[in-house]
């Protein structure tokens, strides 16, 4: 026999199985933590966001209806939490930004630099890893995560399509841009170091 | 197919997903252009490949275990079976005693007809009360099966007595033992079968007293009788009525 499915080991944990839902934790950590990360580009604020995409899941386990997959659940779970997060932060953000800051008379925003990854962070090794990331963190919302949902936890379309409540064919258009935007950021500063 | 909608499906074809597969491989062998867009959507996606997959610290996920044994504790006692509940284990022994006080009321109610009768029986009925008590015990603590299976021996005994009676001291069954034990229809049994009954030790006396009664008045009731001229039981009648 296979390893149970997540809706069984869910369906366990609501009898209250805890060791399903410890399986269920080990198999998505890494992959929901990441999307979450990758979304809000925060490490503390994923934090606080994963640890509470889970603290859903135990409140509502029982609302979980049979017929849908437990992934597009979670994932579902996760998008309105970094959705909800991000409709704050750009709140605050236009609050900050057109404030002048202190010692200067020009607004952050007036003098953003490139966002690129830092010199520290490509001497440290991992070059392509954390140029992806970064380019990643520079797709427009709506590709960021078609691409993170499929790159990272291997979504089907149609369950793409079900987490952000678009049309399938859409989610695969997106999802196309995205590896075509990442293709040419990424050679974009391959051109720079050869520079 | 054209070139368009070829471009449009080599993601889809990467990806498994393509709609008609066939044909999207058919116009990559024909057209460069295609085939330059499809070796480009191959790179992007083995470029990204190395994104990395981020782990959440220790002490995140072990907040979360927390929260979710929490809510295991809570849960489980509260979706046990059902007969695994306390209150279901003690309904259904408080049914039981009921079931089995139901039962001895009738051995109660014979057992204080007994002890009414004559004198001479008095001792056997004690015999007999006592070893009722000692049966009531031994039922409630035996299990249902355990109850019926003795009253089927109890019954096999009886009629093996018979026949050892009828038999003689012969007899390969083996000589009948006092037993203190008796259920219900055993009772009802040694009612019906008295030859049976005279078998057994239990009650000699009672047997003796119905012996003297159907032999009829003995020689010292004769002799009273025939000092006062009129039976001695309306002598007795008339003693009790005077009183």
């Amino acid at each position: 026999m296979g390893d149970p499915s997540d809706e069984a080991l869910l369906s366990g944990y609501r009898e209250g199985d805890a060791a399903a839902f410890e399986a269920l934790l080990g198999r998505y950590r890494g992959p929901l933590f990441s999307v979450v990360l990758r979304s809000v580009r925060d490490r503390g604020r994923a934090e606080e966001i994963y640890q509470d995409v889970w603290m859903k899941v135990i409140e509502r386990c029982d609302d979980f209806r049979g017929d849908a997959k437990f992934s597009t659940w979670l994932y579902t779970i996760a998008r309105n939490l970094c959705i909800d997060h991000q409709r704050k932060m750009k709140f605050r953000l236009h609050a900050s930004l057109d404030q002048p800051q202190a010692g200067s008379d020009r607004a952050i925003a007036a003098r953003a630099p490139n966002p690129g990854p830092s010199t520290e962070a490509l001497a440290a090794g991992g070059l392509l890893r954390e140029r992806i990331a970064s380019a990643v963190e520079r797709l427009p919302d709506e590709q960021r995560e078609v691409f993170l949902l499929r790159q990272l936890q291997g979504l089907a379309f149609h369950e793409i399509a079900e987490v952000v409540g678009v049309p399938a064919n859409t989610v695969k258009s997106r999802m196309r841009y995205a590896l075509e935007r990442l293709q040419r950021t990424l050679r974009d500063w391959e051109e720079h170091d050869e520079l | 197919m054209n070139c368009d909608e070829c471009q449009e499906q080599v993601f889809e074809l990467i990806e498994r997903e393509a709609i008609d597969p066939e044909g999207v491989r058919e116009l990559l062998e024909r057209c460069p252009e295609c085939r330059a867009s499809f070796e480009e959507v191959k790179e992007a996606l083995r470029s990204v490949a190395a994104l990395a997959v981020e782990e959440p610290p220790a002490e995140t996920d072990a907040a979360i275990l927390r929260a979710a044994r929490a809510r295991s504790a809570k849960v489980a006692p509260r979706r046990r079976k059902w007969f695994q509940s306390p209150q279901w284990a003690v309904a259904a022994v408080a049914l039981l005693a009921v079931g089995v006080g139901v039962w001895s009321i009738p051995r109660g109610e014979e057992a204080a007809m007994n002890s009414a009768s004559p004198g001479q029986r008095e001792p056997a009925v004690d015999t007999q009360t006592a070893g009722r008590a000692h049966d009531k015990v031994e039922i409630a603590d035996a299990p249902a099966a355990v109850v019926v299976a003795s009253e089927v021996a109890a019954v096999d005994l009886d009629s093996r007595l018979a026949v050892a009676g009828s038999s003689g001291p012969g007899s390969p069954v083996p000589p009948p033992q006092p037993r203190a034990a008796r259920p219900k229809r055993k009772a009802m049994h040694d009612a019906e079968a008295p030859v049976a009954k005279e078998a057994s030790a239990s009650a000699p006396m009672a047997t003796e007293a119905r012996r003297a009664f159907v032999a009829g008045p003995s020689a010292e009731v004769v002799a009273l009788e025939e000092d006062s001229g009129e039976p001695v039981a309306k002598k007795q009648g008339k003693a009790m009525s005077a009183e």
